[in-house]
């Protein structure tokens, strides 16, 4: 049988049929096919079928062209379609892979389509999709796998690094022949992703050190990144990060000085410190920090005290003081070392860090003394106060740190006589970092912390002060001063409901001031005149502590209240309210009290 | 009931929100009651939900093949998550105490008792006359005389196409045609209507008309054959008003005839006490049609027919509709229904069952596969050649390998003989990567699941595995 003749003229149809029917009539190709069709129709009467439907299209009247083309399109189709070949020749090598631990194919349609789609397509909500669908265990389904390795290089990085951290572990062993597949050392962040996992997930690293090796001297940028990140931690490769330290690309400089900061040797140290005094100060820093060697420390001090002596006749040199920062930023993980702090202590007593513009070298230095918890250094500190008062606010830091409440106070009481000192925000501010709200500790941290001990005397001084915040924070005693003072400053525009007015109720009511529910509801009766929008979680907690017995007001007032929202909230609370246990009624603090607050607000 | 199990609650669940929204709300405690009657038939509770009273949800499982949910939440949704939810308590091990059946449900039942009783009753009633259906023969000639007009539009608008060529289809025309082809809708043939859309959609949707157009005249040209066939069926019912339904093709079922089960029924195509086993999956939109389209293609453990069942969910109504899923148990069922077919005929049922899928049945399947690749190849050309026949028949075949030829897969049977393994144009998704990745023993003596395609401008027959089944395991290559 001649089949090509017929795929010729199904090729002619289709054009046919493009063009419109109406080009069939008289069509050359078909008239010049009709003729060789008929002589074989004589053998085989199918091809003779064939030679009349064409000769039908061809003589066809204009109106019947299309109905003649497609007759002999049907039959042509009906003929072809007996007539497809399976030929596959060629050499046949065997599939499978005996490594894969996965195998099953469990997971039904409608929970992994959404996720295979979530893996290989574009859109909002994929992340929460994959992350479910980790939690299923959806990704021991062998058909996820190759969608997982997609994802690597998905462009929302998200849920690419997702994939690479957790679902990737998980698929296992079986998708290392992709991964080796996939990967492109030419390609992008993705391969970089690859390159990493690859390595995390292979039982045979040594393997790899060959490929690390050529990837990491040429390759695309974050590919060659991942590289020399994957190499920290292996002597291996000490030489290669040495050579690529001095790489001509800055980002691989940086990388290559990471890893090196896993390793040690003395010809790191060298090289660290040559980063350091060059141009790579800023990039070395950090991996300094990280790097430890008792030997670079010695050299990173030697550097220091030279720095210092030619800073000394010349004051100008802005160079020179920045080189000074980044030795002073490199000693912030060497505090425990003895010569550092003397070092340090030094440099400040000589008041070589002192200059102007040099605030920050003070602080970084009395930062990293702080830390140190030296005595020494401590005390050194805190009497650097009467030398430089700029000091004073680090001096108190250290203070707090070796003398009890009541001697700190006796210390120190006398910079707190007005607010008007030139460093009298510095001090104020380290009352308030340590010190603790316990309203916003129950929020946050679901607990109430130990405030440090501070002094009774302090909340005098703080009322003379006006520092409202600082008073609430401090005061322990229903002292009969304090409470007016606390029920004089909650009188200024409670309707508004601000925050500050909610963390005068609540130190009223923790010093057990019996008039503040009273006042809590009178607050509220303003608030709801004036109509607001939703209560805040601190406000939540102020209600809830409320007696059981002022659930009704509650609810009238949430009558009153315009906005839906609010109005449900108070609902809510006037019902948890009336529902209070009894104990927890009697005694507003404790640990059944936390739990039941925050069973209600939460 | 006692073995109620997540993955048959999955089963009755509308779509993966549902399964999702009951798991929570076991999950967060919203269930206030958990009882149980007894003998363990009824499962009872309350969910606390938006309003201020709890919703009280049941699931009765006094007919195991047929149970009955209630819930007095107003959702649309059904079963909703409060009896999905209850369910998923009790197969989660949550503790539910014996409490007597309460009075509205025992009341329910005996309504329910008393219906049942009279449909027997109906239905055994007229025995002889049973089978025969009134048939108003001038309502019949009306809707018979409306179809074939509807026949002789939608030709005109095929000639149309044609006459003036695919080439000349821009959007004015398509929206033209479009507006033709609704129609068609007041003619009871909304197969034949589909099939037009079909081919104004395919040609409208495509960003490169040149990579449609042998596809465009493919469905022309089979279009062409179904509206000529129908013009015949037609014209002979309506010479001969007895002259029944045609039961031989798909004919019927491309005009657009929905079969009813009592029709089924009345010609015998029923099977009784049948088992399926789900092999592939596969859920696609229809735009043509307006609806979702979900399809299993399932293997008959009695007589090891490939069979599929079609669901369709138009699009305004998706949402309230059951999404169907992977089933891995196996389907039990009293009656199966199967329409007129070729290869893989449709069918249908109405109660359900489900077991544990045993080793015996893995081993049942690969019996039944085919062991030579000409046969198999034979049957499919066979019914490639008539124009109206599915274009992607599926078959169970047997591999004494499956392998890798060059770039390409291929299925070699016991005799050596090959058939290339490629993605077809239908399913979208290619399978063949993943075999690199699967178990060797599942490729060699095993019974693979493959669709066939014939890619007439290359003159080669494809077959895309979907899913390799031994003895052992059963691998889903698609879903």
């Amino acid at each position: 049988m001649s089949i090509p003749l017929l795929r010729e003229l199904h090729e002619d149809v289709r054009r046919l049929s493009i063009a419109g029917a109406n080009m069939a009539i008289d069509d050359l190709r078909l008239n010049r096919i009709q003729p060789q069709l008929a002589q074989l129709g004589e053998k085989a009467p199918i091809f003779k079928r064939v030679a009349e439907e064409v000769a039908a299209v061809t003589k066809a009247q204009p109106e019947d062209a299309a109905g003649k083309l497609l007759d002999l399109a049907v039959l042509l189709q009906a003929v072809l379609h007996t007539q497809s070949t399976t030929e596959a020749p060629g050499e046949l090598s065997a599939l499978g892979s005996s490594t894969g631990a996965v195998a099953s194919t469990n997971i039904p349609y409608r929970k992994l389509k959404p996720l295979m789609d979530a893996l290989t397509q574009r859109g909002p909500g994929r992340l929460e999709i994959i992350t479910q669908g980790k939690t299923d265990g959806a990704f021991a389904d062998l058909r996820t796998a190759l969608p997982a390795v997609h994802a690597l290089r998905d462009s929302y990085s998200e849920i690419a690094d997702y994939v690479a951290e957790h679902v990737i572990p998980i698929v296992g062993k079986a998708v290392l022949p992709m991964l080796q597949q996939q990967f492109d050392r030419d390609g992008a962040s993705g391969d970089a992703r690859i390159i990493t996992t690859l390595y995390k997930l292979t039982d045979n690293r040594e393997e790899l050190w060959p490929l690390l090796s050529s990837v990491s001297k040429e390759a695309a940028l974050p590919v060659r990144l991942a590289a020399i990140a994957l190499m920290a931690d292996l002597p291996h490769f000490e030489e290669e990060l040495l050579d690529l330290s001095y790489a001509r690309k800055k980002e691989v400089r940086g990388a290559a000085l990471a890893a090196m900061s896993h390793l040690s040797s003395s010809k790191i140290d060298d090289r660290f410190m040559e980063a350091l005094m060059g141009k790579d100060a800023e990039l070395s820093i950090g991996p300094i920090q990280n790097y430890e060697s008792a030997a670079l420390t010695l050299q990173l001090l030697h550097y220091g005290k030279a720095l210092i002596d030619k800073n000394v006749p010349s004051v100008k040199d802005v160079e020179l003081r920045e080189k000074l920062g980044s030795v002073i930023q490199c000693l912030e993980t060497r505090a425990e070392d003895g010569s550092v702090i003397s070092f340090l202590m030094a440099a400040l007593e000589n008041n070589h860090l002192e200059f102007k513009g040099t605030e920050s070298l003070t602080s970084e230095a009395a930062a990293i003394l702080l830390h140190s918890n030296d005595i020494n250094a401590l005390t050194f500190m805190h009497e650097q106060r009467s030398e430089k008062e700029y000091f004073v606010g680090y001096s108190f830091k250290a203070a707090l740190r070796i003398y009890d409440a009541a001697q700190v106070y006796e210390l120190y009481e006398s910079y707190f006589k007005t607010k008007k000192g030139k460093y009298m925000s510095d001090l104020l501010q380290t009352i308030y970092q340590y010190s603790h709200n316990s309203l916003i500790d129950i929020l946050f941290e679901g607990r109430s912390r130990q405030n440090l001990a501070w002094d009774e005397r302090w909340v005098d001084r703080f009322i003379e002060l006006n520092e409202e915040e600082l008073v609430c924070r401090l005061a322990t005693k229903p002292d009969k001063k304090v409470i007016a003072y606390l029920v004089e400053k909650s009188k200024v525009a409670p309707q508004l409901l601000k925050q500050r007015t909610i963390h005068l109720f609540y130190a009223l009511f923790r010093l057990g001031h019996r008039d503040t529910p009273d006042m809590v509801i009178d607050a509220l009766e303003l608030a709801a005149q004036k109509s607001f929008h939703y209560l805040d979680r601190e406000a939540q907690v102020v209600i809830a502590m409320l007696p059981s017995s002022y659930a009704e007001r509650i609810q009238q007032i949430a009558d009153k209240v315009t906005y839906e929202y609010a109005k449900n909230q108070l609902k809510q609370l006037a019902e948890q309210l009336a529902a209070k246990p009894e104990e927890i009624n009697e005694k507003q603090e404790g640990a059944g009290f936390l739990s039941w607050i925050k069973n209600k607000i939460y | 009931m006692t073995d109620l199990s997540a993955a048959y609650i999955d089963s009755l669940a509308l779509n993966a929100g549902a399964i999702k929204n009951g798991n929570d709300l076991v999950r967060k405690n919203s269930f206030q009651k958990l009882s149980r009657t007894e003998d363990g038939t009824l499962l009872f509770g309350e969910c606390k939900g938006s309003g201020k009273e709890p919703y009280s949800c049941s699931a009765d499982f006094v007919k195991a093949e047929q149970p009955v949910f209630r819930c007095s939440c107003p959702s649309r949704q059904f079963p909703c998550k409060h009896i999905l939810g209850l369910m998923y308590a009790y197969a989660g091990g949550k503790e539910f105490t014996v409490d007597e059946l309460p009075a509205d449900i025992a009341d329910k039942r005996e309504k329910a008792d008393k219906r049942e009783e009279k449909k027997k009753d109906t239905a055994s009633a007229p025995t002889g006359t049973e089978s025969k259906r009134k048939v108003n023969k001038n309502a019949l000639a009306k809707k018979l005389a409306a179809q074939l007009e509807g026949i002789e539009l939608a030709h005109k608008l095929v000639l149309q196409i044609v006459q003036s060529g695919l080439a000349a289809l821009d959007k004015r025309s398509i929206k033209m045609y479009e507006d033709q082809a609704k129609q068609l809708g007041n003619h009871y043939i909304p197969g034949i209507q589909a099939a037009v859309r079909e081919v104004l959609v395919l040609t409208g949707s495509a960003d490169n008309p040149e990579s449609v157009y042998s596809e465009a005249i493919e469905k022309l040209a089979a279009l062409h054959a179904l509206i000529k066939r129908s013009k015949e069926h037609l014209n002979a019912r309506i010479a001969d008003p007895e002259r029944p339904l045609d039961v031989a093709t798909v004919l019927e079922e491309k005009i657009g005839h929905a079969w009813q089960l009592a029709e089924l029924r009345e010609l015998g195509r029923v099977r009784e006490n049948a088992e399926l086993i789900q092999l592939c999956f596969h859920s696609y939109t229809d735009e043509a049609r307006g609806e979702h389209v979900d399809e299993g293609y399932w293997v008959q453990l009695q007589g090891g027919e490939l069979v599929v069942t079609r669901s369709y969910r138009p699009f305004r109504a998706a949402k309230h509709m059951k999404e169907e899923d992977t089933c891995s148990m196996v389907v039990q069922t009293k009656e199966l229904f199967t329409y007129p077919g070729d290869l893989n005929a449709r069918v249908r049922w109405e109660e359900l069952t489900m077991r544990e899928l045993h080793s015996s049945d893995r081993s049942d399947i690969c019996s039944f596969a085919e062991r030579s690749v000409a046969s198999a190849v034979k049957a499919v050309k066979n019914q490639l050649k008539s124009p109206l026949a599915d274009k992607n028949p599926v078959m169970l075949l047997h591999a004494a390998q499956i392998a890798q030829i060059g770039e390409g897969y291929v299925l070699v049977d016991e005799q050596g003989a090959r058939l290339p393994l490629a993605h077809t144009q239908r399913l979208n998704q290619p399978t063949m990567q993943l075999l690199p990745y699967v178990s060797p023993n599942m490729l060699t003596e095993t019974a693979v699941l493959v669709m066939f395609e014939d890619r007439l401008a290359e003159g080669k027959l494809v077959a895309q595995p979907l899913t390799l089944i031994t003895n052992d395991d059963i691998v889903r290559l698609f879903y």
